[in-house]
This record gives structure tokens, C-alpha cells and sequence, in this order.
């Protein structure tokens, strides 16, 4: 009887350290974010919000507002191509774009990028690219996000999905990602870069009409433009085309 | 008058520690490359080195964007170099025995970095003492905010620290991708012996969702650096981000240092 009694009781301490035990874990859906499990009181909620307050009172408000202070365009896109400043505007009204806001920008995946151009003079372009299909004699001014001069750019299709909108702060500049040109080829060359980190969206082309230019005056003019040695940064406004029904 | 005093009182120092402070104007090869590789992306200072009769030290600082951290070397003779420790700051010392070093070690690190914070005289050491022997001001630029409202303060810029202490403190635990403005988010460094180095943060969300933290290329003031997405994109992965909400100052919680 009393063997009985002990070993219902050793049942019961085991089952109670088990879900003691298991009242411990904290399921996380996202591997190293922690998900706390307590709620803060209101008191300590109102002493955070002060909080909140006091430390966006003294601080550094970077241009860009957002994870690195970015240069910022000054809206003319006129290197890209005659026609690059009404495609891109005809681009922003079609799906409602508005220069970004800081609060968008922070709110935005911001990513290291190597910001390059690439044009119709480029004599080692492999064809056919993503949207050559689009770009070969249909360079109309008509928004369509095709490859045309102020809203197309070439992107690693494993780093950034095809068809998703991005925002170039250097170049005050929408685009859908929707080349992928010779990208693929540089991720080997690029490869310990900081644009192919953790953080990195890799090398984005973007599309220049070269017109009376050569190829080596049009990365000239846009390395000028951007005011950089490659190095940028692009905002992901939405990963994937689902921008174009609202998305963004 | 007083930065001549500052440099004589250096100086003796030094002479004092020259037992462990070795001259060598730049690391070895193999220590050079060792950080080179653990962290590819960021800016490297080579800040001195430490010698003890077995052991070589060797201290760089680490810049990559907003964020700054010190990296210390190990050499024993016959070896290949191994990172001790890296964080935003070494201070306090570790006490686990894989990491710790010993005292005279610890001193002449601390004298490194007063000498190189005085010759640098960034904009931050200004704000402060000239000997300021810190390269991150993690803590220190969140304190400036909470200490004032919730009586609580870290006094540590090194984010394992932050990390124990918020764990420890007065504080509720919170999902840090719903943190409410006001939280203090911390990812602590994660380093191995031969790489790589997450260097870590840590600062406080704001209302917009924007996080704001001592940024290095601000001369480690705060500022609005981050958003809160971009801010567990950066760290969750290889850091784990940790988010905290400070009990409302009442007598039991105040942390006096």
C-alpha cells in the first residue's frame, strides 16, 4: 500500500515537472527573435512611451531616416535616358507612388547594394536576359514597368524576386526588378563583398538608354549621378509582384 | 595644460605596465588575416598589442556602419590565433575561464584604449573624459535617456552585459517584433575562437518604428539608425535580438552604480 502511494505520488511530481517544464518553453516562429511572454503593466507602458520620447528628442535624424544615411536624389533621372524622368513618373502614377515618406523608409527592407548601370551599348550583355523580351524595341513611354529608362533595373533573382518594386534613394527612383542581365555572373566576382552579405541585395543594374553615348560614358555619367564607388543602398518596397494589386 | 598632464600621467602608466605592454606597431600575418576573415565587412583598427611571457594580445576595433566593437586576440607561441573576445565592449571583463584574461592583461588593455581614444578625441570623448577607455557608447547613449525617467541604468556599453542586466533588472521581457516604443532592444556580439564576429547593439524603439541607438559614424551619439524591420533582419539571425520594457521607477527598482 505504501509502495502503491509513493509511486502515485512519484507519478505526480512527474507529471507536474513536466508541464512546469513545459510552461518553460517559449515557442519562437522565428529562430533568434524571442518572444516574450509577459505583458507590461500600464505604468510601465506610459514610463516607455516617455521613454520613446526622450531618446528621438536628442538624436541624429540621418536624410534617409533609415538604417544608413543615404544619399538622396535630387529626382532628375535625365542620365538614364531621354525619356527616363516621364517614365518614371508615368510609372508613379499608374501604381500611386509618392516620394517616400521617413517613417516608409524606416519602416522598408533597406539593403547594401552595388548600384551599377548597364545600357543598350554594352557589348558583353548576355541575351537573353530576363526581360529582354520586354526591352528589345519596346522602350515606349507608357509606365509599363518593362525594361525601359527610369523604372527598370537588373537584380539577382535569388536575392530579390522578380517583379519586386524597389526604391533607389540615390537616384530618388522606383523600379520593378525585373531584369536580371549579367547579375548572376557577378555574384562569383562579388562574392565577400558587403553587397552580398547577410544584409545584401548584391549588384542592381539599372537600365540606361545610352543614345549617342558609348557604354563606358553611361556607367561613367551614373557612378557620377549617384556619387558613389558602387557601394549603395536600395529600399525593397515589396518582395515579389503582388505591388501592382495594391500590395505596396 | 591638463592634455600634458593626461599624456605624462599615460606615459608613467605605461611604464608601469611594461612588463605586458609589448611596441609592436602592427600584428602578425596570421592575426591580421584571422579578423580580416572573421569579419569581412568591417573597417579594422589595429589598436596594439599585450605581452606576457607566454601569450601574446593583440587588440583591433571593429566599425562596420552604425556599429563598433573591440576584438581581442590570443597568440601563445607555437599556436594558431584565437579571438578571446569580442564585443562593443570589453569592459567588464569576462569571468568565464575560456575568455577571461588575466588582471595585468585587463589593465594594459584599458590603457590602449585610453591612449588611442586620446589621440583619436572623437567627438564623443568630448562629450566626456578624454581618458574614456570605450569605443561603443551602446549603453551609455541609452542611459542618457532611461536613467533621468526610470532611475535605472545600465553602465555597461558592452551588449552581453546590457543583455544580463536587462535579464536581471527590473524589466518585463517582450516580443522584441512587437516591442512597444520605449523598449530597449539588445542583440549580443556572438563571436567563435576563429571566427566569425556578429558584432552586436543595442539601443531604444521609438514611435514610428524606428529604433534609436549610438551610431559610430556619428562619433557614437544616438541617433535614428534603424527601423525595427531592418533592425532583426540585421541581428535575429546570427545575434538573437532580445527586446525589454523597464518597470515604472518605484524606490525598489532604482539600480544605483
Amino acid at each position: 500500500m505504501k509502495i502503491r502511494a509513493l509511486r502515485n505520488l512519484r507519478i505526480f511530481i512527474l507529471t507536474i515537472s513536466q508541464f512546469l517544464v513545459g510552461c518553460d518553453d517559449q515557442e519562437s516562429a522565428d529562430p533568434g527573435v524571442s518572444s516574450g511572454t509577459s505583458e507590461p503593466a500600464q505604468s510601465d507602458l506610459a514610463q516607455a512611451r516617455q521613454i520613446a520620447g526622450e531618446a528621438g528628442a536628442g538624436a541624429i535624424v540621418p536624410k534617409s531616416s533609415g538604417r544608413d544615411a543615404s544619399p538622396q536624389g535630387n529626382g532628375d533621372l535625365g542620365v538614364l535616358g531621354g525619356d527616363a524622368n516621364q517614365n518614371q513618373q508615368a510609372f508613379r502614377q499608374r501604381f500611386g507612388l509618392a516620394d517616400p515618406t521617413p517613417d516608409q523608409l524606416a519602416q522598408w527592407e533597406e539593403d547594401d547594394a552595388r548600384l551599377t548601370a548597364y545600357s543598350n551599348k554594352d557589348a558583353d550583355w548576355p541575351y537573353p536576359t530576363a526581360a529582354s523580351s520586354n526591352w528589345m524595341g519596346a522602350t515606349s513611354a507608357n509606365g509599363d514597368p518593362l525594361a525601359v529608362e527610369g523604372t527598370t533595373v537588373a537584380v539577382d533573382f535569388n536575392r530579390i524576386p522578380r517583379g519586386s518594386l524597389i526604391y533607389i534613394p540615390a537616384l530618388d527612383m522606383y523600379a520593378e526588378a525585373n531584369d536580371t542581365g549579367a547579375t548572376g555572373m557577378w555574384a562569383n566576382d562579388d562574392a565577400g563583398q558587403m553587397d552580398y552579405g547577410a544584409n545584401g541585395a548584391g549588384r542592381v543594374d539599372v537600365y540606361n538608354l545610352a543614345g549617342d553615348r558609348s557604354s563606358g560614358q553611361v556607367e561613367q555619367n551614373f557612378q557620377s549621378q549617384v556619387g558613389s564607388a558602387e557601394y549603395g543602398q536600395i529600399y525593397i518596397v515589396h518582395r515579389g509582384p503582388g505591388w501592382k494589386n495594391g500590395g505596396a | 595644460m591638463s592634455n600634458r598632464y593626461v599624456v605624462v600621467c599615460l606615459l608613467w602608466w605605461t611604464v608601469l605596465c611594461a612588463h605586458t605592454m609589448g611596441q609592436s606597431m602592427e600584428a602578425p600575418v596570421a592575426v591580421r588575416e584571422l579578423i580580416q576573415r572573421a569579419d569581412a565587412s568591417a573597417n579594422v583598427e589595429y589598436c596594439g598589442a599585450v605581452s606576457t611571457r607566454k601569450v601574446e594580445y593583440y587588440l583591433f576595433l571593429l566599425q562596420q556602419k552604425a556599429l563598433a566593437g573591440i576584438v581581442l586576440v590570443r597568440q601563445r607561441a607555437g599556436a594558431p590565433p584565437a579571438i578571446v573576445d569580442a564585443d562593443t565592449s570589453l569592459f567588464p571583463f569576462r569571468e568565464d575561464s575560456e575568455r577571461s584574461v588575466e588582471k595585468s592583461v585587463q589593465d594594459a588593455i584599458e590603457v590602449l584604449l585610453r591612449r588611442r581614444n586620446l589621440a583619436k578625441k572623437s567627438r564623443a570623448l568630448e562629450r566626456t573624459s578624454r581618458l574614456y577607455p570605450e569605443v561603443s557608447a551602446v549603453g551609455r547613449e541609452i542611459d542618457r535617456v532611461i536613467y533621468p525617467i526610470s532611475g535605472f541604468r545600465l553602465g555597461s556599453n558592452s551588449t552581453h552585459e546590457i543583455w544580463r542586466l536587462l535579464r536581471s533588472g527590473p524589466t518585463v521581457a517582450v516580443d522584441p517584433r512587437t516591442a512597444p516604443p520605449g523598449s530597449i532592444i539588445v542583440s549580443p556580439t556572438q563571436s567563435s575562437p576563429y571566427g566569425p564576429i556578429y558584432l552586436g547593439h543595442a539601443g531604444i524603439v521609438g514611435f514610428d518604428g524606428s529604433i534609436y541607438s549610438a551610431d559610430a559614424r556619428y562619433g557614437g551619439v544616438r541617433a535614428k539608425n534603424f527601423s525595427l524591420t531592418s533592425w532583426l533582419r540585421q541581428f535575429s539571425a546570427a545575434n538573437g535580438s532580445y527586446a525589454f520594457v523597464l518597470h515604472a521607477a518605484s524606490d525598489k527598482n532604482i539600480q544605483g552604480h
